[in-house]
């Protein structure tokens, strides 16, 4: 469990790394990277004559937290522990309201649509800043520095989170590929590919190299007992002598190949991504030729706008949702394709939010409150961040080693929290848990019904988290607005039903008592990131199902393996099945996952059906009409089975109250708005 | 005496390169690289997106190539940055070497303390109550795994009687200087290092019992005993110092394995040291930290048996080495 | 005066006691069976074999049965009963001690004594196929580098020494992520474990008979031999294999309970023993979880236990060998 958390987080972490906070304040601490070794004191306070003074008793607030990579740095930092410091560090232009809407911050940002010179329409944001605030070393903050992490993370050797650079942004690409007619030179590009490696037009050698260097489309390394002597010999040739020879029996087939499979094969794309690359590493080793990108424009020393070349609906919150960085600060060494002067400051982060840094040491990140903030100035003197392990959370609260962390909730913490006389909040995770089917690997729908049928979902997520989480019938987190509320339950627990859809796959008990197909027994492997004790609340629903399957006659193969393997097999389209969670979802917008192009279908569903019915969405601003489409499209979704949603959990976090001050709290925790938007405003006892 | 340290030192540096190699080939055989782990779960990575970080972190390389690079810049002292930490691998271990060091010291210290009198004391008391009682309490440490021993303790001590805290190195709130600090860190590790000694220490205390019985049973011993040497004597002058020749060699081979089992230890207690951090860098595929921690215990390693081999040299007469 | 008659008499006895003539066998039996320890742990080790080996047979549960519970009638419900679909039916997890599960079920639902069963078939089939595996990758390689010297000898001892530095925890990891990698399957997973463990601590096994024979080759016995010119074979399997066992048996015996430990140990990472197999490793990795540790003892403690018990077996069984086939320590 503690590596699934982990590595939500993580996922939680990339795409709402984005956020962070507020404002102002000076202090030159961290300025040197070795005060971060000079400890818990205060160094540098003499220059900050007003220092903030405790309400009561307790001057320290100390949050739980897991492990840092010690990259405090919103544009490089991928761990949410990270991000957790460093969004009391930066102000946001734009943040998320409670209920997920964007609000203003720190600034301010304007939608406006305008139509292109050729008629298309084009969205400019005009993005501002309110005027004179200052960052905590006293320097004042302007559109400059908005600019500056704009160009950041748009950088050609950016290597962070944030995807700014794939955005739609007039002019992005040729400052990405650093080259200033970057689409024209792409047409003469596909232009010659076509004249030249077109399947009517291509020389034999050009083809016979494209067989060679994608080793047959990967057909060749793709299976690894396939009797290619065998298949040579169906094919007319005479492989005979040369059988144990790899070399010589490849050099057959590749003219086999050429000779008969002509049309099957696609030498144009290969040479087309080939090219286009061998095109853009070119342009990146001749020094800068576009330092600018165009469709990013200063107004004035407040104000600045972001023109986009077609409508994006998340658009103002990839513009407006970012932190504020110094560009006097970071920017010092900073010029097109180089970062490492911006990374030398990723362990001592400076900005304009509520605190600043003092020092990260002994597994303790220290914060003081930052005088100079923008907004009402904080109340409590210093925040700690300190690193608990996850099965310590709840009774280092208890025992008041700490004051606020976030345990992975369930019946029995809320129990012991109860009795100890803590304080908790639960709100809904905004993400889901779901059993993924690798349409590719099992492309047979009856069979991907057969298994969904086989899942008992309620018994084990009930078990797992009695009323922490609810069973949900369609794969979104019931956080988006859109989620269809009254769906129904479309594959129900019935083996008997499996049984009927596995047969009418072609699947029979064969002599053996297994369930083949062609002499082939039904073998299903799936992945689950079970800490390699299967502690996950779907575990139950895989022994179930792997029981089922057995008394059938198939087998269900349960890989429990660390996430990042999971995510990696899951990928390489190496698993037939995995169990997973998303906790990112922002809006109703699936093509990533459920799109043909989509870059997270790893579930391989191709339908033109789906992937128009997802264009309409986007294009639907009228909310009653997108919430049927959506539904719709959900509709498809289950239907090609694929995607078995299995919950949808809360998210929990504690609180001392012998040393908070619980009034002060914010009045409504959700999953977009808890303590740290209004830690300004806490107090302690 | 000096030709033999000459050659076991450039014994070691083939080791070395040895393990190197296999370290680096395992490193990045492993499936999910440092770029996958991190972009897995973000729909709008692309790609190429992902094959431009590949090269800026150098994993576009091939495995030789890459492991060229590798053993070119380590062997100018240049260990690379670590990607998870995105700072060079020496200032990370250069960093948190202090706190693993400060464990596995100070365990290696209780446990010698230890393991010395009470390994006599069984010796001399073969197959007494007292023998019996002393090595079945050392055996029950070493039969349970460190991670249930530690969460039991933590149990016990710190959310039962809560006079020990819980994890951590220092108590965040109270954010101690100078000597309170020391002290605040000294209790944060009482419970660490009793992990570790109490996990430790039944093998080491077996084998000062093991060696003291041997001498007790050579003929000087009892030549002393015959002479009418006092007990205590006998014990003091002649056996103890015959049995601490392989003590020297033991103690010398347990400096690495003090610093693997930190990897467990550190996790539980919430320890930011090199072993905790080495697991991270595993799961996350942070191949130069990986490399520059395990290369780190490696040099304890030969540099442990090193020591131990010299010494035993230094301590037996008899022994010559050519 | 009848003191010392009494006395007197009894060393007679004894004497004569002595006066039988034993073999070495004998007497290493004789000297182990005299150290009470030693005798408990094979009783322990007999007791745990037979329980593991012979216990599932009696358990009317699978090693990976889940058991449902319908929260209204508490009524228990089999995983086959098609009544697992009905509204209000939860999974039985954490069930305190009953009848039906002498030590409740786990967190999955599973019976606990019955994972214990099978779980410590795994342990005890794995602390013993590691130690093989080690003991024949470590005889050999020993054996092979202290007879014959030398060249062969240099690169062996070359060999260990790049395992003795190679950190155990972060190998087995990355071992582990390759094993998944590659696709293979859990139930062919545990041999790979095996085997790694055995090559990974083949080294140790490799240096100490070295050592031995090293030491065994400058003996008068073994000049005698060579002056003899008695054939090699005969030389290694008649003079040194016999002077080499005790140490190789003394090693075996330890280390089939360190092996035991290091499983729980990669278990707790994530990376042993996986499902669908209970390992007493695996298991007893719930004691991590506070709130099992301090509400559901029956979880953890039986693992625990049998860890305990077992590993402690094995040490007792080691030391009381040592003691038996050093000659040197007679009393």
């Amino acid at each position: 469990m503690k590596r699934k958390i982990l590595s939500m987080l993580l996922v939680l972490c990339m795409v709402l790394s984005l956020a962070a906070c507020k404002n102002n304040d000076s202090a030159d601490t961290a300025n040197d990277a070795k005060t971060t070794d000079n400890a818990g004191n205060t160094a540098g306070t003499a220059q900050v004559p007003d220092k903030v003074v405790a309400t009561g008793t307790y001057d320290t607030l100390v949050i739980g937290t897991s492990s840092f990579n010690g990259v405090f740095n919103p544009m490089f930092s991928f761990s949410a522990f990270d991000s957790q410091v460093s969004d009391l560090i930066f102000a946001t232009v734009s943040w998320l309201d409670p209920q997920g809407a964007l609000i203003d911050d720190a600034g301010h940002v304007e939608t406006e649509e305008i139509p292109a010179a050729d008629g298309h329409t084009q969205v400019k944001y005009t993005v501002s800043i309110k005027p004179d605030m200052k960052f905590s070393d006293g320097e004042p903050v302007t559109i400059d520095d908005v600019l500056f992490y704009y160009y950041v993370i748009s950088d050609p050797t950016y290597d962070g989170s944030s995807t700014f650079s794939t955005l739609d942004i007039v002019g992005m690409k040729d400052y990405y590929y650093d080259t200033p007619d970057y689409s024209e030179q792409l047409s003469k590009i596909t232009k010659e590919v076509e004249d030249k490696y077109s399947l009517d037009k291509i020389s034999e050698e050009a083809y016979k190299a494209y067989l060679r260097d994608t080793k047959l489309d990967g057909w060749w390394e793709g299976i690894d007992s396939y009797d290619w002597a065998g298949y040579l010999k169906e094919e007319g040739y005479d492989p005979t002598g040369i059988e144990k020879d790899e070399e010589k029996l490849f050099e057959m087939l590749v003219d086999c190949e050429y000779t008969k499979y002509h049309d099957s094969y696609d030498p144009q794309s290969y040479y087309q991504d080939k090219l286009e690359g061998e095109y853009i590493k070119g342009n990146l080793e001749d020094g800068v030729d576009v330092p600018e990108i165009s469709g990013i424009k200063r107004v004035d020393d407040y104000t600045c706008t972001v023109l986009f070349d077609s409508p994006n609906i998340s658009g103002d919150k990839q513009v407006a949702w970012i932190p504020i960085v110094p560009k006097h600060y970071y920017g010092a060494d900073f010029s097109k394709g180089s970062l490492d002067g911006i990374k030398a400051f990723n362990g001592t982060p400076l900005g304009g939010g509520p605190y600043k840094f003092v020092s990260y040491q002994d597994n303790i990140v220290s914060l003081e409150a930052n005088t100079l903030f923008w907004d009402e100035i904080p109340k409590i003197p210093t925040v700690k961040f300190q690193v608990v392990s996850q099965d310590d959370q709840v009774d280092s609260v208890i025992n008041g080693d700490i004051d606020i962390t976030d345990p992975s909730a369930s019946k029995e913490v809320i129990e012991q929290l109860e009795s100890a006389g803590m304080a908790y909040s639960l709100v809904d995770n905004p993400g889901y848990g779901y059993i993924a089917v690798n349409a590719e690997k099992i492309p047979d729908v009856n069979v991907r019904k057969g298994l969904m049928h086989l899942m008992n979902r309620t018994p084990a997520v009930e078990s797992y988290y009695g009323e922490l989480a609810q069973v949900i019938e369609r794969p979104m987190s019931t956080t988006i607005a859109e989620y269809p509320h009254d769906a129904k339950e479309f594959y129900g627990y019935d083996p008997d039903k499996a049984l009927e859809y596995f047969t009418a796959a072609g699947y029979a008990k064969d002599a053996n008592g297994k369930l083949a197909k062609d002499g082939e027994q039904l073998k299903i492997t799936i992945g689950i990131g079970g800490d390699g004790t299967m502690n996950h609340p779907s575990a139950p629903i895989l022994t179930q199902m792997a029981n089922d399957l057995q008394s059938m006659g198939a087998e269900l193969i349960i890989q429990d393996i660390d996430a990042s393997t999971l995510f990696d097999l899951m990928d390489a389209g190496e698993l037939d099945m995995w169990v997973a969670a998303w906790s990112n979802a922002t809006d109703c917008d699936l093509t990533q996952m459920f799109g043909s192009k989509g870059n997270d279908n790893n579930v391989h569903l191709y339908s033109d059906e789906i992937d128009k019915l997802q264009a309409e969405i986007l294009k639907t601003v009228d909310f009653d009409k997108r919430c049927e489409l959506v539904a719709q499209e959900l509709d498809l979704i289950m239907d090609a089975a694929v995607y078995m949603p299995v919950y949808q959990r809360k998210n929990m976090e504690i609180y001392n109250t012998t040393t908070i001050n619980m009034d002060t709290l914010p009045e409504t925790t959700t999953t977009f708005w808890n303590y740290v938007k209004e830690i300004n405003k806490l107090e302690l006892n | 005496m000096r030709q033999y340290i000459v050659r076991r030192l450039f014994i070691s540096i083939i080791v070395l390169f040895g393990v190197s190699v296999m370290l680096y080939l395992l490193g990045r055989l492993t499936p999910g690289d440092y770029v996958t782990s991190i972009t897995a779960g973000n729909p709008n990575i692309t790609v190429e997106m992902q094959e431009r970080m590949r090269e800026v972190y150098g994993l576009d390389k091939g495995i030789v190539e890459g492991y060229l690079n590798w053993l070119w810049d380590a062997l100018r002292g240049d260990f690379g940055l670590s990607f998870l930490y995105q700072k060079p691998v020496t200032e990370i271990i250069m960093r948190y070497v202090p706190i693993t060091f400060t464990l596995a010291f100070s365990a290696m210290v209780f446990e010698i303390l230890l393991a010395i009198p009470f390994g006599i004391i069984a010796a001399r008391k073969q197959y007494s109550r007292t023998d019996y009682f002393i090595v079945a309490v050392a055996l029950v440490g070493i039969s349970l795994p460190s991670f249930f021993f530690a969460a039991i303790l933590k149990r016990i001590f710190a959310i039962g009687l809560g006079v020990l805290p819980l994890s951590g190195m220092v108590n965040a709130r109270a954010g101690y200087t100078g000597w309170a600090r020391i002290a605040d860190i000294g209790k944060h590790l009482v419970l660490p290092v009793t992990v570790f000694v109490v996990t430790g220490v039944g093998g080491l205390l077996r084998y000062v019992r093991t060696n003291m019985l041997e001498v007790l049973n050579a003929d000087y011993v009892r030549t002393a005993r015959a002479k009418g040497v006092p007990e205590y004597k006998v014990i003091g002058k002649h056996a103890f110092r015959n049995t601490l020749i392989p003590i020297v060699t033991m103690v010398g081979n347990m400096i690495p394995g003090l610093f693997s089992g930190a990897v467990i230890t550190e996790g539980i207690f919430s320890l930011e040291g090199l072993g905790n951090i080495a697991i991270k860098a595993v799961q996350s595929g942070d191949i130069p930290y990986l490399m520059g921690f395990n290369m780190f215990i490696a040099v304890l390693t030969i540099i442990g048996t090193l020591i131990s081999d010299i010494l035993y040299a230094v301590v037996d007469p008899r022994v010559r080495y050519s | 005066m009848d003191d010392i008659r009494i006395r007197n008499e009894k060393e007679q006895d004894e004497f004569e006691q002595n006066q039988v003539i034993m073999t070495p066998g004998q007497m290493v039996m004789r000297r182990f069976f005299r150290n009470k320890l030693a005798g408990f742990g094979m009783g322990i080790v007999i007791v745990m074999i037979l329980f593991c080996f012979l216990g599932p047979f009696f358990s009317p549960y699978g090693e990976y049965e889940i058991f449902y519970i319908n929260k209204q009638t508490g009524e228990e419900i089999d995983m086959k009963d098609p009544r697992i679909k009905e509204a209000g039916v939860i999974i039985n997890i954490k069930a305190p001690l009953s009848s039906s599960h002498l030590f409740g079920t786990d967190a999955d639902g599973r019976d606990v004594l019955t994972r214990i069963m099978y779980g410590g078939r795994i342990s005890l089939t794995v602390g013993i196929c590691v130690v093989i595996v080690e003991l024949l990758v470590g005889v050999t390689l020993g054996g092979i580098a202290g007879y014959y010297g030398g060249k062969i000898d240099m690169i062996i001892m070359r060999l260990v020494e790049i395992f003795y530095c190679i950190p155990f925890i972060p190998l087995m990891l990355v071992i582990s992520a390759i094993l998944v990698g590659y696709g293979i399957s859990p139930k062919y997973k545990i041999f790979y474990i095996m085997v790694v463990l055995g090559i990974l601590n083949w080294a140790g096994v490799a240096r100490m008979v070295r050592g031995q024979i090293l030491s065994l080759r400058e003996m008068e016995y073994m000049q005698a031999a060579k002056a003899a010119g008695i054939r090699t074979y005969k030389k290694i399997f008649k003079h040194l294999v016999p002077n080499v066992m005790p140490i190789i048996i003394i090693m075996a015996t330890m280390d089939i309970g360190t092996t035991i430990l290091t499983e729980s140990v990669i278990s707790y990472l994530g990376v042993g023993i996986s499902f669908p197999y209970a390992s007493w490793g695996n298991m007893v990795n719930a004691v991590t979880n506070s709130i099992i540790l301090k509400n559901y003892l029956n979880i953890w403690m039986p693992p625990g236990i049998c860890i305990l018990l077992t590993v402690l077996a094995f040490n007792f069984i080691g030391d009381g060998l040592r003691d038996a086939f050093d000659p040197k320590m007679k009393r």
